[in-house]
């Protein structure tokens, strides 16, 4: 994992993001692009997560990138302004979440296949030049099935199990970005790694 | 320590959150615990899966099309309140100005309005005083009968009427309600005859009027040309059905009389209209009777059995000549405008066959 996905927010003494956001309040579209292009890896990895789509993941990075920029006039300072744009692409992921399971509640989602249905698949760092053709099959495999078992979670246990084991945000900015307290944040982390963990042994076999 | 109470714990050992104290405890139970243990080492594999995960890379046009969007956006997307009120220092004062000047455009355009108010309701005031004043001279008791109706109509109407002379100035619409208004009056005159509408204001309609070519009816100024039948119907002495009746062709009958006539001569005061089965002898013997008293400017003329007799006569002598016209037929009568105390009162009888 790349270090800002590790190091948690919380260490910044400051919101390098202050500047662009007044900039933006007073209209100006060009502060925004500077949010966006600091921003948009880190809200898609978020997004392609918890929904395990890449191209749905897409999507829901633009609206929500969009809905930002209609309210950042109502963003007062509270919270970082990172904290508030990955709880706006975390709605957005829920709410496409929702519509996607009322729409295919008995179908085969598309955690199996992580590019989804006709996508072209996620873009990936490229691969390390040494590492052998079958390692890498072996390791997107075991990828798609740890993905297979991210999407059988409840989407709140899926939410916090994101934002905190492969984002790494500490309980108190989930508590921020989700509005839940940390306790409650805890909870469903709890469960989430339970369920996770059943889930793996079950589909890696004999694991660890 | 239970196995159960060491799951909750588990997670902090994970991210390496426990307290010094809880960690020995825990250390110490999954030395002699084997289960914890595999569950823990489980967890910790589940984590690393987890964090091993790669990251994917937004595609080159996201950030575009996110631009494109953001850019497709309206600049201002202020809410109402914040557009009608913000900046305050600005707006507030602007509004609060335009609120007092609106109020005082308002508050004058009310007191003009008030002072053409109070000037157009005086006249009328005027008029009905005038047959108190001069009842008893002249009270006939037909008139008295009249009188009962009238001045109701009057108090009703006059708050609306504006002046006479403003009345025929602006003519057109603004013209009509002073009209119903002297209409409405019909009664008065009966009782006070002489008096005449305001002079100054007719001649000048009419002439305006026959520049403009219009049609002018006889015996009628230039504002008021056909009574309108509701108003027929408030004249005295006359069944409701032959009013009724009557209604249409009172508007056509004078239309097709001379009209010539009717430009020079000034509007009677009284127009009369008498249902005879011989025209032309009850012609004569009006005329006769109008010589008998008095009358000037006795006119005589006859178009296709229908003799119109137009006369000024004092206003005593105006009873006579209803008992008269009573006597040949039914009588309807329609007062055109009020009357000048003491002056001649011009009438025009309209006779015709049953």
């Amino acid at each position: 994992m790349p270090g800002p996905v590790t190091a948690p927010l919380n260490r910044m003494t400051d919101d390098e993001d202050a500047a662009a956001v007044l900039r933006c309040q007073k209209g100006d579209a060009d502060a925004f692009e500077v949010l966006v292009e600091r921003h948009q890896k880190r809200m898609l990895n978020i997004a392609y997560r918890v929904l395990g789509d890449y191209d749905e993941a897409c999507d829901v990075v633009q609206e929500s990138f969009l809905s930002a920029w209609r309210a950042i006039r109502s963003f007062r300072g509270e919270a970082r302004f990172s904290t508030w744009l990955y709880g706006i692409v975390v709605n957005h992921a829920r709410t496409r979440l929702k519509k996607a399971q009322a729409l295919s509640r008995h179908e085969r989602t598309s955690i199996d296949d992580p590019a989804g249905p006709g996508g072209e698949g996620p873009r990936r760092e490229a691969p390390d030049c040494g590492e052998a053709a079958d390692e890498r099959l072996e390791k997107k495999e075991i990828e798609a099935r740890v993905q297979q078992c991210i999407g059988q979670l409840d989407a709140e246990h899926r939410e916090v199990l994101v934002l905190r084991d492969i984002q790494g945000f500490t309980y108190e900015e989930i508590g921020g970005m989700l509005h839940l307290t940390e306790g409650t944040v805890k909870s469903r982390l709890f469960r989430a790694r339970a369920a996770l963990k059943d889930c793996l042994v079950r589909v890696l076999g004999e694991w660890p | 320590m239970t196995c159960r109470e060491l799951e909750f714990l588990i997670a902090g050992l994970i991210d390496g959150s426990l307290a010094e104290g809880e960690r020995e405890r825990v250390e110490a139970h999954l030395q002699s615990c084997g289960d914890c243990r595999r569950a823990l080492a489980e967890l910790k594999a589940s984590d690393a899966q987890l964090k091993a995960l790669g990251e994917v890379e937004p595609p080159p046009w996201l950030k575009a099309r996110v631009m494109a969007r953001v850019r497709e956006e309206p600049q201002e997307r202020e809410s109402a309140f914040r557009r009608l009120f913000f900046p305050l220092h600005i707006k507030v004062p602007i509004q609060a100005l335009a609120t007092v000047l609106i109020a005082v455009a308002a508050w004058n355009v009310y007191r003009t309005g008030e002072s053409d108010f109070r000037q157009a309701a005086s006249p009328p005031a005027a008029v009905q005083e005038a047959p108190k004043a001069e009842a008893p001279q002249a009270p006939p008791p037909a008139a008295e009968a009249a009188k009962g109706e009238s001045i109701p109509a009057i108090r009703e109407k006059k708050a609306f009427a504006p002046p006479p002379a403003v009345m025929e100035d602006r003519g057109g619409p603004r013209a009509e309600p002073p009209r119903a208004t002297v209409k409405a009056d019909a009664a008065g005159p009966a009782e006070t005859p002489g008096a005449r509408r305001p002079a100054a204001a007719a001649p000048k309609g009419e002439e305006a009027l026959k520049r403009s070519g219009a049609a002018v009816q006889p015996g009628s100024d230039s504002s008021a040309v056909i009574p309108a039948p509701g108003q027929k119907q408030k004249t005295a002495k006359v069944p409701l059905g032959a009013a009724t009746r009557e209604a249409p062709q009172g508007g056509a009958a004078p239309a097709a009389a001379p009209m010539l006539s009717a430009a020079v001569e000034p509007a009677p005061d009284l127009d009369i209209t008498l249902r005879t089965h011989d025209p032309l002898s009850a012609a004569a013997e009006i005329e006769e009777l109008l010589k008998n008293t008095g009358a000037q400017s006795i006119e005589r003329k006859t178009r296709d059995g229908q003799t119109i007799l137009t006369a000024r006569i004092r206003p005593e002598n105006l009873e006579a000549l209803r008992e008269k016209l009573n006597s040949l037929g039914p009588v309807r009568e329609n007062v055109q405008a009020s009357p000048r105390p003491g002056a001649p009162l011009a009438i025009r009888l309209d006779i015709r066959s049953e």
